[in-house]
């Protein structure tokens, strides 16, 4: 051993002691297959590099932030001011904060397309989409601690439509975010949610998560060629994939400190109720989506309601059930035009179903999905959602940037969030008979 | 010398200058912060290519060009970003 361990460099030397003494490569952790090591199968990691990073940099904030209405906006502008690297802090905290909303949603998504939801792995999907509302969670609360006059507005307009939910289910989140104690009982809620809550919640979802990948394992690639021989090769969890895994949070680290050095925060005037009426409030942005759909919706009326309601609901169920017959017969075009047109009858009853139809589908995946085929080319139905709910977020999310405070008439939500469905599964409609014709002659040959 | 060992000596004095460089900052000066967080990003990266470079080595199939150009470039980038900043 001794003459073995003199032929190694003196890093390979390292790394062993390091390893015989802390048991890293011990067979706890599974090896990880080679067609893994890409950064795309490791997005759920790097929201996890995020979280790790938001930890850091909120706990050092927490050493002199005050929870308080009199004195949360002034304690923030000390940390910014005063306090060593204290702008670099915050500022770092921020796109921290914005890149873990978008790593988690490129991870969903992913997951999405290439099936990761199918069995044996539907319950790392729910746990996995209850991080991702947690993660949410953790923007909304931590938006209102600064208290400018950007983040308590447009908290109170969030606060503001939880009274438009269900009454069951509005109190419980009145309650639980704001409760009797006025401005001074809702920013102690959302900082005791946001520092406490909120990690131990997702830390306890993310060992059982973690448990279940060790007991299921990565998923294969949906494609042959992902799964050829040559690529189901596996490298150890120490050192390999373990070094993989910090460079990879090495380079997102650089990212942001590069973001933050270039595009550093301003803080925004402190909340008053005089400095509020100049102000429109609007949402961080990865809440435009649902200030906008609230806005078509909640305020302006419920869309179509008594017969013509109930006439609506009996075409989209109707469509619904044409378009998965067609799809199962085979006829693509027919399929997604009944696909296309449930949407837009549900948007048509209301903008707030439809979107929550899309949910219910996103949440629900792994018992609505449940066909063994997992590769792109044969999903035509559960593909062309996806693509239409992105589009429906990205769409919703521009349009409430560039309309803020306005009341969206319903006829003009039903038609943008139609039409975007259409337009969506048209294109979808597209690539897929492209993707068939070219697939056609390879087969026959 | 190995390319790769020649690499990574001209990473490690470039981490060493960057972090000799942060102790010499304002931590109040918003320019200073800003340059203290480059020079952050600065080892940070060559940590991932020092290690990148170790287990490429490793394994035996020898390192990525592109991909260590592409390193390079970045290195490239965040020493502009010092002296813009700066």
């Amino acid at each position: 051993m001794a003459a073995e361990d003199e032929t190694k460099g003196p890093v390979d030397r390292l790394v062993r002691w390091v390893d015989s003494r802390l048991g890293l490569s011990h067979p706890l952790l599974r090896p990880v297959p080679l067609y893994a090591l890409n950064p795309f199968a490791w997005l759920g990691a790097l929201t996890v590099v995020a979280f790790a990073i938001l930890a850091i940099t909120g706990i050092l904030m927490m050493l002199y932030y005050v929870p308080t209405p009199t004195q949360a906006y002034a304690s923030t502008a000390y940390i910014f001011n005063q306090v060593a690297y204290g702008r670099f802090i915050e500022t770092v905290h921020l796109y921290t904060a914005y890149a873990m909303v978008l790593l988690m949603f490129a991870h969903m998504m992913r997951g999405f397309f290439v099936s990761v939801h199918k069995r044996p792995r539907e319950m790392m999907w729910l746990v996995g989409m209850l991080m991702g509302g947690i993660t949410l969670g953790f923007a909304f609360t931590g938006y209102l601690l600064p208290w400018t006059v950007i983040s308590k507005s447009a908290t109170d307009v969030a606060v503001g439509m939880i009274s438009q939910l269900p009454p069951p289910l509005a109190s419980f989140v009145s309650f639980l975010v704001v409760g009797p104690g006025g401005d001074t009982g809702e920013l102690l809620r959302f900082y005791d949610l946001h520092i406490v809550v909120l990690p131990a919640a997702l830390l306890l979802l993310l060992v059982v998560k973690m448990y279940m990948l060790e007991a299921h394992g990565i998923s294969d690639p949906a494609t042959k060629r992902g799964r050829a021989p040559e690529r189901q090769r596996t490298a150890p969890i120490f050192p390999d994939v373990t070094l993989y895994l910090l460079e990879l949070a090495a380079i997102f680290g650089t990212g942001m400190l590069l973001l933050g050095a270039l595009f550093p925060l301003n803080l925004p005037p402190g909340y008053s109720p005089t400095t509020a009426g100049q102000y429109t409030a609007q949402p961080d942005w990865y809440f435009l989506w649902l200030y906008q759909v609230l806005k078509i919706s909640a305020f302006e009326g419920a869309g179509l309601t008594g017969l013509p309601a109930a006439v609506a609901t009996g075409l989209l169920l109707v469509s619904l059930f044409l378009s998965i017959w067609f799809f199962r017969k085979g006829q693509w075009p027919l399929g997604f035009l009944g696909l296309a047109a449930a949407f837009a009858f549900g948007a048509s009853i209301t903008i707030l179903l439809a979107v929550t139809l899309l949910f219910a589908v996103l949440f629900l995946l792994p018992f609505l999905d449940v066909d063994e085929k997992r590769a792109i080319q044969h999903r035509p139905v559960f593909v062309t959602t996806g693509a239409i709910f992105i589009a429906e977020l990205t769409v919703l999310a521009y349009w409430g940037l560039i309309t803020p405070g306005q009341v969206i008439p319903t006829w003009e939500g039903a038609a943008v969030v139609g039409g975007t469905a259409a337009i969506v599964a048209l294109g979808s409609l597209v690539a897929f008979r492209f993707a068939r014709t070219r697939q056609a002659p390879e087969a026959s040959a | 010398m190995k390319l790769a060992y020649r690499l990574v000596l001209l990473v490690l004095l470039l981490q060493g200058t960057a972090t000799v460089t942060l102790w010499t900052l304002s931590p109040t000066d918003p320019a200073g912060q800003a340059v203290f967080a480059t020079l952050l990003g600065i080892d940070l990266l060559g940590f991932a290519l020092v290690s990148y470079l170790y287990r490429s080595e490793k394994a035996a199939a020898g390192f990525s060009r592109p991909w260590v150009l592409v390193g390079c470039a970045m290195f490239a980038i965040l020493l502009l970003a010092v002296l813009v900043l700066a």
